[in-house]
């Protein structure tokens, strides 16, 4: 069986980078003026490896997902995403119908909508077999039972030939992430998937990506708002906000010893570093619109910490601590516990 | 079209096919839709053969009866037997809804599901021109068109597949522009479906149940439409019957002779309501989630 030849074949490839994202930035055109979703954004993914990706709704989270797979249309997109040493900036539309699904694949946030209601379950995962590995009907059947197995689905043979609209969110959840793993794809992005679904299914389906990512030594992009989520399974964290990565590193690392105040804020944490800082608990202000972004650090009209200089000068994005990156001026904050 | 629809469907194209039957078979309302068809076809292929009058023969001492024991339907004003002419005129009335219907679903659709799913240019010109054809009253359109191609059943049958297509292609857009929006057309994308696949796998399954039941539907204004063709010399030729023609030749003896609008009346009232029953039932067993 073919699933065999995509399986980590040794225990160093783990970490490996496979596809990495250097100065991505994305600009779409609107009446009032072009705006930018995305700003100078630098990330890789790695083999086995899990990067949380968290921020607020309309940060930028999903349109840098969906610039991964080429999905974004009518913006113009700057910077480079090497993909297994391949730049998939130029590519037509055609190789990267061949990239999707195959090799980049996508789990959505809906799964109550995500699937098509007038096919069953296993000919919706069959399709995606016959067009990515040209199966026979027949052969691409046996795969996508084969698929639904892989993601824990009990009795796989009698699940693959219901319709959507019979199985539960979380079971539909399962079967988009069979259909996204069907073809042992290097790279799995995860746009908030567990968000609809209540918290049993959450940790279920959490654990399922963890095992298959172990198991196939899938690269994955867990896009959320959730911290919780993030501190359990993830490896590595970014934290985005109004288009730019803020912060990453090391989940550990970057949990325990957060060095932007946006990262802070969103812990919930409270730093004992003066009176003021007792705001913390709650980020004051709203999002700005990204039409209006802010001049100098983007995050300095909420920020307990800022003065003069984070309003008209851009942080750079720095190494704090070994594999820590942090875009601030005030960073490294002491904290006192 | 569906034919590439039930590609996709694979391997359990069999069991649906039956599972329809068998659902047919437990929903009354559609059985009897079924079962109207059915009896008009039988009546049209071996009704007309068995009857024993000839539908086109006049028998001038025997005009305008009302119903009695040798003319089960009365006669007309040539002393044409009715009943003769509704079996006989059945053919031409299931032809025209049904070609005619039919031509009109596939073109209108596949017309609409481009211009909704492409978007753009593409969207507008196609639209443009169904306007067009939707801006004329449909008899004035089909009269131009039998008009130009010469009266015959033929030109009859195309005229009203022309008349019915900007109908169906606007509903098809309609539809499409829903569901191309749909979550799992995006997931489609996302797992590299190539867009004309997306389109006729994933989009074409989903609008085409409420066009079925418009089928339906315009199945009976068809069979009228027909009458009026047939009735101004541009569809179907006298002496040969249609329940159209029937229709608007008994127009004028509507006092003496009221039976003769009756029995058409009813043929086109039954066809009509058989397949619009079939029309609601397919529509609902069409779609999975009420299975």
């Amino acid at each position: 069986m073919s699933e065999i030849a995509h399986a980590p074949k040794d225990v160093e490839a783990v970490g490996a980078p496979v596809l990495s994202v250097s100065n991505l930035s994305i600009t779409f055109n609107s009446p009032a003026g072009p705006v930018r979703a995305v700003d100078d954004v630098s990330f890789s993914l790695a083999r086995g490896r899990i990067l949380g990706l968290v921020g607020e709704s309309g940060c930028g989270k999903s349109v840098t997902a969906s610039s991964l797979l080429g999905l974004v249309r009518s913006a113009q997109t700057g910077g480079r995403i090497l993909f297994d040493g391949h730049d998939l900036a130029g590519l037509s539309e055609e190789d990267w119908q061949s990239i999707r699904g195959s090799a980049i694949s996508m789990i959505f946030q809906e799964p109550m909508t995500s699937l098509n209601p007038v096919f069953t379950v296993g000919e919706q995962i069959a399709e995606v077999l016959r067009v990515h590995r040209r199966l026979s009907r027949a052969q691409a059947h046996e795969q996508a039972v084969v698929a639904l197995r892989r993601v824990n689905i009990p009795a796989p043979e009698e699940r693959a030939k219901e319709y959507p609209h019979r199985l539960s969110g979380g079971m539909r959840q399962r079967v988009m992430i069979a259909m996204a793993l069907a073809c042992e794809p290097q790279v799995l992005i995860a746009d908030e998937p567990t968000t609809a679904l209540d918290v049993t299914v959450q940790a279920q389906i959490l654990a399922l990506i963890d095992e298959l990512r172990r198991r196939q030594g899938t690269a994955v992009l867990f896009i959320t708002h959730d911290l919780g989520v993030i501190a359990e399974f993830a490896d590595d964290v970014a934290v985005m906000y109004l288009g730019n990565i803020v912060e990453r590193g090391a989940a550990a690392d970057l949990l325990n010893s957060p060095q932007h105040p946006y990262t802070l804020g969103l812990l919930g944490s409270t730093p004992k570093l003066d009176a003021r800082a007792e705001r913390l608990t709650v980020i004051s202000g709203q999002v700005p619109m990204p039409s209006r972004r802010p001049s100098g650090c983007t995050f300095h009209q909420r920020c307990p910490f800022a003065d003069e200089h984070c309003a008209r000068d851009v942080p750079p994005h720095r190494e704090i601590a070994p594999a820590h990156w942090v875009s601030c001026w005030k960073a490294p904050i002491e904290l006192h516990a | 079209m569906s034919t590439l629809a039930a590609d996709n469907i694979g391997e359990t194209r069999e069991s649906r096919f039956c599972g329809l039957l068998r659902r047919t078979r437990d929903d009354r309302r559609s059985l009897i839709g079924l079962v109207i068809i059915i009896a008009i076809v039988l009546m049209a292929s071996v009704g007309a053969a068995l009857w024993p009058y000839d539908p086109t023969t006049a028998d001038f001492a025997r005009t305008l009866l009302p119903p009695n024991r040798l003319n089960w339907f009365g006669t007309d004003e040539l002393g044409r037997d009715i009943l003769a002419r509704i079996l006989v005129g059945a053919r031409v009335s299931l032809l025209v809804g049904a070609v005619s219907v039919g031509v009109a679903l596939v073109v209108g659709t596949a017309i609409g599901l481009v211009a909704g799913y492409v978007g753009g240019a593409i969207d507008g010109v196609l639209m443009r021109l169904m306007d067009v054809l939707f801006a004329f009253p449909s008899i004035l359109l089909a009269l131009a068109i039998t008009a130009v191609l010469g009266p015959s059943l033929q030109n009859a049958i195309l005229a009203i597949a022309v008349v019915y297509v900007p109908v169906f292609a606007r509903m098809a857009r309609a539809q499409t522009l829903v569901v191309r929006e749909m979550n799992y057309v995006e997931a489609m994308r996302a797992m590299g479906m190539h867009e004309g696949r997306i389109m006729v796998g994933t989009v074409l399954p989903n609008i085409l149940p409420p066009l079925l039941v418009l089928g339906s539907l315009l199945f009976a204004s068809a069979i009228i439409t027909e009458s009026y063709l047939s009735f101004l010399g541009l569809g179907i030729q006298p002496p040969d019957p249609s329940w159209g023609n029937m229709l608007k030749n008994a127009i004028g003896f509507l006092g003496e002779a009221p039976w003769m609008a009756w029995f058409p009346g009813v043929a086109i009232f039954l066809a009509v309501l058989g397949f619009n029953l079939c029309g609601d039932g397919l529509r609902d067993r069409l779609d999975p989630r009420d299975q």
